[in-house]
């Protein structure tokens, strides 16, 4: 099946690091052909723009009118177009300059961030900051049936989009049951004792983040910083957050004065575009009224 | 001319050539999309910026969080645990090895015509293998935390990093040693050997015995002349002279320029490398430079191959005596300042993170120096030994292997200069 294909890679705002993986996983490597398959990228010194294209995988964000016409052509040409990496669904870490009024960046930039579904058409999602190994086993599977079929059935999300909460190590006994104890900022996590992250009071974006990285951070002692992009039903990561913790802020707080506690404890929250929507500001319904605001289209 | 994308670099540069008559007037490296990465840190809560850093760079990902890491750590003024400096090292060691053969196998060597490629993807396997054994991710290596780490592999973890170090480290002396023999033969290679570049400045940490430092050690400036001066890092950024072109880059440090760091500028400034199969390719490499300092950027190749056998050996031997993980992992003693520094000589040369942060530990102002701050100024000037000469093929092919060298990310540079920030 591999035999004669070809593959490429575009690598838009972001670091890209994730795609450089994509060959390193050898199922995927194995369906796709390997190196002998890369007719394009451009950073290992593939530039010369093939007429076709088999697989094409799509990193980063897009901050470029370059940009968009490189994406719409090559999507032309493309028969499976993967777009790859939390960056280029949701805008990922470089999507916190969505708010920032681009027109002073100069001539090319587009006024702000947009992700690889607003300007094409993508057969395949994979979200990931970097996807997972887990991930990658999922998505050769699913390549793989694309390459069989003469067309792809539709747009696919690897991985799984339950929340983290849902299967998570650390899950209270009784999630109804759990209590706040104020807000902490990241570096004041000391003596972490394994319980749940919101019960020691450190903002773990685990109940609107979906599972499919398979726990990482969590694993290893650190909450989540929402990379692998909204959970099933969750519309915007930032809002649907602060009315998850509010409720249990708010329940411990029963016996202190209510409204005080809350404002106190909210405002300890030095940088909510950075703790909340640190991949997925420009999706955010905040950006969206923004933009709305300063008179710039979504498309 | 314009060479865009350009090989090896991509999408975020491009390379301009102008013309007259058939013969370069002039060429230069250009930046299409600048990052301006000040505008996503300035306003954000200090601690998060080691988890937002590392997505302005590809190739030196781990050293900008840990360069943040250590910022951070500075402004709180806690001392990272013996442990976490450990783990810490072992990640960079494994981001300099894959920055190096990935360079020269997918960016500099196929302007050569030599096809190593299947070769270092083996390598790399191995390398993103044990990142994800240490970290659980091979991007943003979250466990990195101020004053310590978050976590640490257990010993059976240990142990299967440990078999994948010992076969890196035999397949990449193998790998280094027939490139190094491959390229005496290269006809093209031995040419941009005998081209004629003019002197540079060289900087880079070292450490106590005259190795490289990495996060460890002092910085060192090596005059065209020969001596070396060590420069705290405030006593660096004060002595910088900067240029712009849209975006800020050093043209000389303390009255010496350009200035040159990353591979080639340790090769140059080390005393040489405290382990077995790293000194015997560096003789080796010394045998064909035929001395030090070597202004030729195109021995960069050479430098990446001495350096990565280096690291690959240095993260064996500390996966096989794991001693120094014993201790606690996290230290949260603070006294907490306003300014802090971070400084990591990565696999593209030096990266100085610095924050100025309010009572609040909110990031009032920062800069950030990547390795292309130092290395735009000596590249330009390289690029310029090609004018004059015919706009053809191979002039072409020299200005984009010339520029792989440094592996330049152009849209790192931003328009600030250094802050002068109080404290
Ligand atoms: S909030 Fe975080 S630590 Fe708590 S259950 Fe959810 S994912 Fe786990
Ligand atoms: S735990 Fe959260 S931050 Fe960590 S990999 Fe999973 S989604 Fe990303």
């Amino acid at each position: 099946m591999s035999e004669g294909l070809s593959i490429g890679f575009l690598e838009l705002t972001g670091c890209s690091t994730c795609l450089e993986n994509v060959l390193l996983h050898e199922k995927l490597s194995g369906i796709l052909g390997g190196l002998g398959s890369v007719k394009y990228w451009p950073s290992h010194g593939y530039t010369v723009e093939p007429d076709s294209l088999d697989v094409l995988f799509v990193s980063g964000a897009v901050r470029t009118r370059a940009q968009v016409e490189k994406l719409k052509k090559l999507r032309g040409k493309t028969r499976i177009l993967v777009a790859y990496g939390t960056c280029s669904i949701y805008g990922g870490l470089i999507g916190l300059t969505a708010l920032i009024n681009a027109s002073s960046r100069g001539e090319g930039f587009l006024e702000t961030i947009k992700t690889v579904p607003d300007i094409v058409e993508p057969d395949i999602l994979v979200t990931g900051c970097p996807p997972t190994r887990d991930q990658l086993d999922e998505l050769a599977g699913v390549i793989n049936d694309y390459l069989e079929n003469e067309k792809p059935r539709g747009k696919v999300f690897i991985g799984n989009r339950n929340s983290l909460c849902r299967d998570c190590p650390r899950k209270p006994r009784d999630p109804s049951r759990l209590e706040m104890p104020g807000i902490k900022r990241d570096h004041e996590l000391v003596g972490d004792d394994g319980r749940c992250f919101l019960e020691q009071g450190i903002l773990c974006l685990g109940p609107v983040t979906s599972s499919g990285c398979g726990h990482l951070c969590i694993l290893r002692g650190r909450p989540c910083m929402g990379c692998n992009g909204p959970a099933r039903g969750v519309v915007d990561q930032g809002l649907n957050y602060i009315s998850s913790i509010g409720s249990i802020l708010l329940k411990s707080m029963e016996r202190i004065r209510m409204f005080d506690y809350f404002a106190a404890e909210i405002d300890r929250l030095v940088d909510p575009m950075g703790y909340l929507y640190r991949y997925t500001l420009p999706k955010s319904l905040l950006t969206k009224l923004a933009l709305k605001k300063r008179g710039v289209s979504e498309k | 001319m314009i060479i865009s994308p350009v090989p090896g670099i991509g999408e975020d540069a491009r390379l301009v050539f102008d013309e007259e008559e058939g013969r370069i007037k002039n060429v230069r490296l250009e930046a299409v999309n600048k990052l301006f990465i000040e505008e996503v840190l300035r306003g954000r809560a200090l601690e998060l910026l080691p988890s937002i850093t590392p997505i302005f760079c590809s190739s030196d990902s781990w050293s900008y969080t840990v360069a943040s890491v250590m910022a951070v750590e500075d402004v709180l003024g806690r001392k990272p645990t013996i442990p976490a400096l450990g783990l810490r090292r072992l990640g960079l060691l494994l981001e300099i090895i894959e920055n190096h053969v990935r360079n020269n196998a997918f960016k500099t060597l196929p302007l050569l015509g030599v096809d190593v490629r299947g070769e270092a993807l083996r390598i790399l396997g191995y390398t993103s293998r044990v990142k994800e054994l240490l970290t659980g991710r091979i991007l943003n290596p979250v466990i990195y935390v101020p004053g310590g780490a978050s976590w640490k592999p257990d010993n059976s973890i240990l142990r299967e990093m440990a078999g994948l170090a010992r076969i890196l480290s035999e397949k990449i002396d193998d790998h280094g040693r027939r490139l190094i023999g491959n390229l005496r033969n290269n006809e093209l290679y031995n040419k941009m050997l005998n081209l004629e570049f003019s002197q540079a400045g060289y900087v880079a940490v070292i450490g106590g015995n005259g190795e490289p430092g990495i996060i460890n050690g002092e910085i060192a400036l090596l005059k065209p002349s020969g001596g070396i001066e060590k420069l705290g890092v405030n006593e660096l950024l004060d002595k910088v002279n900067i240029s712009s072109m849209g975006f800020s880059y050093w043209v000389e440090i303390n009255g010496v320029g350009p200035v040159r760091s990353g591979p080639l500028a340790r090769l140059n400034i080390v005393h040489g490398y405290p382990s077995e199969k790293a000194s015997s390719i560096y003789e080796e490499v010394l045998l064909i430079t035929g001395g030090k300092p070597v202004h030729n950027p195109f021995y960069t190749v050479l430098a990446r191959i001495v350096e990565s056998i280096y690291a690959a050996e240095l993260v064996y031997e500390s996966l096989s005596d794991t001693d120094w993980l014993s201790g606690v992992l996290m230290n949260t003693k603070e006294s907490p300042g306003k300014i802090g520094y971070g400084v990591v000589d990565g696999g593209r040369g030096l990266i100085i993170h610095r924050y100025l942060a309010d009572e609040k530990l909110v990031v009032r102002d920062l800069s950030l120096y990547t390795p292309s701050h130092f290395n735009y100024a000596v590249l330009r000037r390289d690029l310029s030994l090609l004018k004059g000469r015919v706009l053809g093929d191979e002039t072409v092919r020299i200005a984009e292997a010339l520029s792989t060298l440094y592996d330049p990310c152009v849209s790192e540079l931003t328009i600030n200069p250094v802050v002068k920030g109080e404290g």
